[in-house]
């Protein structure tokens, strides 16, 4: 298996075995990330092929800063894909979609919630991320997953820092709710 | 991400997502490289011609080498000889001039001829000097002709014979030529060193004596020894090529008598080279052993003087030097350099004469590439190929200084390892197998053992 730094020579030079190991190594993680997103395979994987047609077309500016710098910079680009995706679909213009008239966790929550999460299996968690709203989820992962600040976040979406702020807060509100009920279910049967 | 306490669900979250994967549909990756050749059909193809540059600039080098190596060795079959010669003229200039009783020209008293009992040691004989490659005639009179080398602007074309009843050369005219002598191919027939080198000591004798009656039975010998010893050995004919060169001097004063009018040899019967250095001019090929003979005094039978061989201890060679090495594509160097090379030796003569030194100094132009096949951070490893030209800057023989304009020819292989410093800074040692094609007029290692084994280790500067 070739290191992160001889895929990224090879990719820069244009070497085809090192563009497919490029592939083979990390496009499970790449389309995880755009589900996240897009919440939908066959918008995933659509979003995935644009984005290792940037990967490889744009890989010349890329700077090896140490291992995991390539991960690092091929996952924003797949963000960025997915964010342009959903922009092109005009999922992110409703995001604004009926404000669930849900309530705030309480602060001796997170604990049981942190608990709860450690039972729940990772497909659960991620089929629960992608039933958010678009505009909730996209905040969600920007801010929560992938890092994004707000600021960032508004200038990515094309929103006020509030919005971001806002809407960060009712996906949490949802997600902690659902994960409740989750739990609840799973404590009845 | 948030660093409340209250959102640690949130980093739990985080923490199973950065695991996750998902399967990708099958025909993605094809579909991706299909699309990949439109859109940066210059990046696949960005490696073969820079692949095609290096394997021209290889072929350059190359090219470069050979006719270099050809040139040179081309050169060295005319020029070393003309050269030393007019070294040995130099120090005839410089000499005093040698008595009227001691000149050969002065004693054109017939001498007697040597028994070829008595001629037989001499193939042993240091003295190279004038040594024809021509067939010379069987009998007197009789010209033999042979094609002068042809390579050598001096000879330019043309056929010649020695005419010994006139001490002439004699051009004769093509169609002559091939009249009488076209079946002679002077690429077939030329004869071993040693032979040629024993007839040109009876024949530079029998011009000194300048009676052609007299040396007759001299002659007569020579001439059949040199039918006898036709040989086809490519060593002897690549040597007969060199003396081919001083053929031309043939009927003017030879190297020993200039060495004898310079005061290099006497003419006292018995006597010996008075010099060690002239001795190695007079025989600037051979190595160990030698033998001179004085030339004929007045009145007196020419005598085998005793021979005169030297025991060699060689030091080791030292070399120094500096190597840039210029990335042609990935993993492949191009390299040139500079290197200043020492060797010396301690000579015994076994004529009890005390041992002295042999110091040769010479600065070299290594040139070739190197194939890294394996790094692990600053480390790699090597293979490479390299060619080496060295010219002598000085070259001592027991004390008197010699000038040796052959250049020495090299090519080595070597495989090795080198850590670097800095991107381009590193030092490296190198095992290599060296082989060395031009020999040197001096005895030295490389003479005895061109093929050796060496390690090196220096400085590397990689840009």
């Amino acid at each position: 298996m070739m290191s992160e730094k001889d895929i990224s020579q090879g990719c820069k030079r244009g070497i085809a075995n090192a563009q497919q190991e490029l592939f083979d190594q990390y496009s499970q993680h790449l389309m995880a990330v755009i589900y996240r997103y897009v919440a939908n395979d066959d918008d995933a994987s659509d979003v995935l092929h644009d984005t290792f047609i940037t990967i490889f077309t744009t890989i010349k500016s890329f700077k090896w800063e140490g291992k995991g710098s390539l991960k690092a910079w091929i996952t924003r680009i797949a963000v960025n894909n997915a964010i342009n995706f959903l922009r092109k679909r005009k999922r992110l213009i409703n995001n604004s979609a009926p404000l669930e008239n849900v309530a705030d966790p309480p602060d001796d929550d997170d604990e049981q919630l942190t608990s709860s999460i450690g039972g729940i299996d990772l497909d659960t968690i991620l089929q629960m991320i992608a039933e958010l709203p678009d505009g909730y989820r996209t905040v969600f992962n920007l801010h929560c997953l992938d890092g994004y600040s707000h600021q960032e976040i508004a200038q990515q979406l094309g929103i006020s820092v509030k919005t971001s702020t806002s809407q960060l807060a009712r996906a949490k509100a949802i997600l902690a709710n659902r994960i409740r009920e989750h739990v609840n279910k799973l404590n009845n049967i | 991400m948030s660093n409340n306490n209250n959102n640690n669900w949130i980093e739990a979250i985080k923490n199973k997502a950065d695991q996750a994967t998902r399967d990708v549909p099958q025909g993605t990756w094809e579909a991706i490289s299909k699309a990949l050749p439109q859109q940066q059909p210059a990046k696949r193809g960005a490696i073969a011609p820079r692949l095609w540059k290096a394997a021209a600039a290889a072929a350059a080098v190359a090219i470069v080498a050979t006719t270099g190596f050809l040139f040179i060795n081309d050169n060295n079959n005319v020029q070393q000889p003309k050269q030393q010669l007019a070294q040995e003229n130099k120090r005839q200039a410089q000499a005093q001039p040698a008595s009227d009783a001691e000149t050969p020209a002065a004693t054109p008293q017939p001498a007697a001829p040597a028994s070829p009992a008595a001629i037989a040691p001499r193939s042993q004989s240091l003295l190279a000097a004038n040594t024809p490659a021509t067939p010379r005639a069987r009998h007197s009179g009789q010209p033999a002709a042979t094609k002068r080398n042809s390579r050598t602007p001096y000879y330019n074309d043309e056929y010649y014979y020695n005419d010994f009843d006139n001490q002439e050369e004699i051009i004769i005219p093509d169609d002559a030529y091939q009249e009488e002598y076209a079946e002679f191919n002077p690429d077939e027939y030329f004869y071993d060193v040693e032979t040629m080198r024993a007839l040109e000591e009876l024949y530079a004798q029998y011009d000194n004596a300048m009676n052609q009656e007299a040396m007759d039975p001299w002659k007569t010998y020579a001439d059949s020894t040199y039918q006898q010893h036709l040989v086809y050995d490519a060593n002897a004919r690549r040597a007969a090529r060199e003396k081919m060169a001083l053929t031309k001097h043939h009927k003017k004063p030879t190297m020993l008598l200039a060495a004898y009018g310079n005061g290099l040899i006497s003419s006292d019967r018995d006597a010996t080279v008075n010099s060690s250095a002239a001795q190695m001019l007079l025989a600037p090929s051979t190595n160990n052993s030698g033998m001179m003979m004085a030339p004929a005094a007045p009145g007196a039978t020419p005598r085998v003087a005793p021979p005169v061989n030297y025991k060699y201890h060689h030091h080791m060679p030292l070399t120094a030097g500096v190597t840039f090495n210029k990335r042609i594509v990935k993993n492949l160097y191009g390299s040139v350099g500079l290197n200043f090379t020492s060797m010396s030796s301690d000579v015994t003569p076994d004529n009890g004469a005390p041992e002295f030194k042999q110091n040769i100094k010479l600065i070299g132009m290594p040139f070739g590439v190197k194939w890294n096949f394996w790094h692990y951070r600053g480390f790699s490893t090597f293979i490479g190929g390299e060619g080496l030209v060295e010219k002598v800057v000085s070259a001592r023989f027991n004390g008197e200084s010699l000038s040796i304009k052959r250049l020495q020819w090299s090519v080595h292989a070597t495989a090795g390892a080198q850590y670097n410093f800095t991107r381009n800074v590193g030092i490296y040692i190198a095992p290599k197998l060296s082989h060395y094609i031009t020999t040197m007029p001096l005895n030295t290692i490389r003479n005895e053992h061109p093929l050796n084994f060496n390690l090196q280790f220096g400085l590397s500067l990689d840009f």
